[in-house]
């Protein structure tokens, strides 16, 4: 299954993301400028949330084990067999936004104006999601789970190297963390 | 490499893309996609322009973000304010072509477009104009203090401000036309060549003109590089559109550029990977080592005729002054008359919308003349097919559409003027000067969309603004094509 990873480290905090994602998901011109003249306003599914020091592009994180699955009454909410990703029948949603409270990171949104919920399907009817392809600096990137292994194989080794590199300074410490809990 | 026809239209242009590609070279069209997509904001006019370091502030256009700035700006000030920064912009580019001894206190007008400002004035309710003005709207961006009436009226005021410093900055010449040959067959045969860019200094341009021509045994010649720039009673030979500049830098035929003020930086990192030569505005130096450094750069390349099998284009005449437009030109007053001009914009494919859009007009009987790349565009059209019985006349690019306006006001003639086009803008005197143009009762459009349409208030106010005075400044959320713009054109 493929997801929307950020890099912390890339994100700038310009939410192109954003405003292209309410252009190509949520409006009928889509182009950015005719998507600003329309009723009800056009809503993005991600949105960039935290400060200067750390933003950070949110969107759905496509669970597992999704609550928002388990908390929608008329069976909206459902898992795209083929993709894994979980996606809003809009013509079943009643508004209730019970998926909304339930999803843990927050990033369901209730849309007053057209009684639904909103959520990232990453777009899944397209090559690549709007948001990983206009984010200017790339922060946003498509990548499949099976990656994860991958890349947490490369994070080690990146903190392996790194602690050799500073002399095993913050090892020693850990080490000596370990003593002390030992006795 | 499959869509290098969005990129331009011009056969050789599209040859020149191909080499640039293979040498690995950064042209505009490169820089232009890495930056897709622009800047939403800025794109929509929500990023505060203000002179303020509290922000920088921006709204959120669908609603779920912010709704004001810091200080509480909110969107229709902050789109306004964006207006009126981009009209100061132009308006100080057309007082600096007004020549330094020249600038007054109050600004004079010709009678026709004095009379045309004093009405748009009236219109709004608004007092003569100044170069006070220049100095209020500096302070009215300082701080977010008025209306977006307020910011959109002195915005219109700049705007006629515009006009009027073209009018002063006209080429000083009293001829009432002068001759210009264009395209890329002015570059035929072997010749060390000296290109020039922007507005370098006419002592500088005079210089070297004499110091080419004493220049015996290997030809020399100055080519414009989308500059209009006059010596000795004739424009310079412009080898190719502003947006094909740095096109025509990366073939290897410039042996040495001359970047006058407003050249693009692109152009100087080109020159600068390719081992060509620059002289910068402002350090000038000495004409017969400016043509020395040229003919070692000559000397030091292979030289191949690359354009020697370019289409040749007739000669045009550039009608100068307001006063001798009519007569020169042969138009029928009776008939329809309509202005195609501006610069070349990434956004189009080069050259495509004014030469489609010309030949549309002139099949529905409009009388045509323009200014700008576009102008260059439907000049090259024009020989490089058989249509040469397209009738088009060329403006003096400094002054643009304001020529044609004010010397059809001078003979009562305005109603013949169906509407001015800006097939493309580069600057903000474009901006600027359509606007002034849209104020004095003319029907101005913009082929490519302005940074203003963050604010559905703000574009009806400024309708009525114009409106008042019987204007209008059509301009759209995507880039026109030239159906819609002949539809624009032919139903007023």
């Amino acid at each position: 299954m493929k997801v929307i990873a950020v890099h912390l480290d890339r994100c700038t905090g310009c939410k192109t993301c954003e405003l292209y994602c309410a252009t190509e998901r949520g409006s009928n011109g889509k182009t950015l400028l005719r998507a600003v003249q329309e009723r009800p306003l056009p809503q993005a599914r991600v949105r960039v949330e935290g400060s200067n020091e750390v933003p950070v592009a949110m969107q759905c994180r496509q669970c597992r084990q999704a609550p928002c699955l388990d908390a929608c009454l008329t069976g909206a909410l459902r898992r795209d067999g083929e993709s894994g990703v979980v996606v809003i029948q809009e013509n079943n949603c009643i508004g209730c936004w019970t998926c909304t409270l339930f999803c843990p990171y927050g990033v369901i949104y209730p849309w007053p104006q057209r009684k639904i919920a909103l959520k990232c399907d990453r777009c899944v009817y397209m090559e690549v999601p709007v948001c990983v392809d206009v984010c200017p600096t790339k922060a946003l990137e498509l990548i499949d789970v099976d990656q994860y292994e991958d890349l947490l194989r490369v994070k080690r080794a990146e903190t392996a190297a790194d602690l050799q590199r500073k002399n095993r300074l913050d090892g020693a410490l850990l080490l000596d963390l370990v003593e002390r809990a030992g006795s | 490499m499959e869509t290098i026809h969005l990129k331009t239209v011009d056969p050789i242009s599209q040859e020149l893309l191909r080499s640039a590609s293979r040498q690995g070279l950064d042209l505009p069209w490169e820089r232009f996609e890495k930056l897709q997509p622009q800047d939403g904001f800025l794109r929509l006019g929500l990023s505060c322009p203000f002179g303020c370091l509290q922000g920088p502030c921006r709204i959120d256009p669908f609603g779920r973000g912010p709704a004001k700035g810091v200080c509480g700006l909110a969107r229709e000030e902050m789109v306004a304010g964006l207006l009126l920064r981009l009209c100061l912009q132009g308006t100080m580019e057309a007082l600096e072509a007004v020549p330094s001894g020249d600038r007054p206190r109050a600004i004079r007008y010709s009678r026709a477009l004095g009379a045309m400002v004093s009405q748009a004035l009236a219109k709004n309710d608004q007092h003569d104009l100044s170069l006070d003005d220049i100095f209020k709207s500096s302070m009215l961006l300082s701080r977010p203090s008025s209306t977006y009436w307020q910011l959109l009226a002195q915005a219109l005021r700049l705007s006629l401000l515009t006009l009027g410093f073209q009018e002063q900055g006209a080429l000083a010449t009293t001829a009432p036309s002068l001759p210009c040959t264009a395209g890329y067959a002015t570059l035929a045969g072997r010749a060390i060549r000296i290109g020039l860019c922007g507005e370098p200094s006419t002592r500088l341009v005079f210089e070297l003109g004499k110091e080419v021509r004493r220049m015996t045994t290997t030809p020399a010649q100055l080519v414009a590089l989308g500059s209009w720039l006059e010596l000795d009673g004739r424009f310079l030979p412009i080898a190719c559109t502003s947006g094909e500049s740095e096109l025509l830098v990366s073939s290897g035929a410039i042996h040495l550029l001359v970047a006058g003020a407003g050249t693009d930086p692109g152009l100087l990192s080109l020159c600068e990977k390719l081992k060509i030569p620059v002289v910068v505005n402002g350090q000038d130096g000495d004409a017969e080592e400016i043509v020395g450094r040229a003919r070692k750069c000559f000397e030091s390349r292979s030289q191949s005729d690359l354009f020697g099998d370019a289409p040749p284009v007739p000669e045009c005449q550039v009608l100068l002054s307001a006063s001798t437009i009519v007569p020169a030109s042969g138009w029928d007053l009776t008939g329809k008359i309509g202005l195609i001009g501006g610069s070349d914009t990434p956004q189009l494919s080069l050259g495509k919308l004014p030469a489609d859009l010309a030949q549309a007009l002139s099949e529905k009987g409009l009388q045509l003349a323009g200014w700008g790349d576009a102008a260059l565009w439907v000049l090259k059209k024009k020989s490089a097919s058989d249509e040469t019985a397209l009738p088009f006349l060329a403006l003096a690019n400094r002054q643009g559409p304001l020529a044609a306006v004010t010397a059809l006001a001078g003979v009562d003639k305005l109603e013949s003027l169906q509407g001015i086009c800006f097939t493309g803008m580069k600057s903000c005197l474009e901006l600027s000067a359509a606007l002034g143009l849209a104020a004095i009762g003319c029907r101005v459009s913009v082929a490519t969309p302005l940074p203003i349409q963050g604010s559905r208030e703000v574009l009806d106010a400024l309708s009525r603004l114009l409106q008042q005075n019987g204007g209008q400044l059509r301009h759209s959320d995507h880039p026109a094509d030239a159906r819609e713009l002949t539809e624009w054109f032919t139903n007023p």
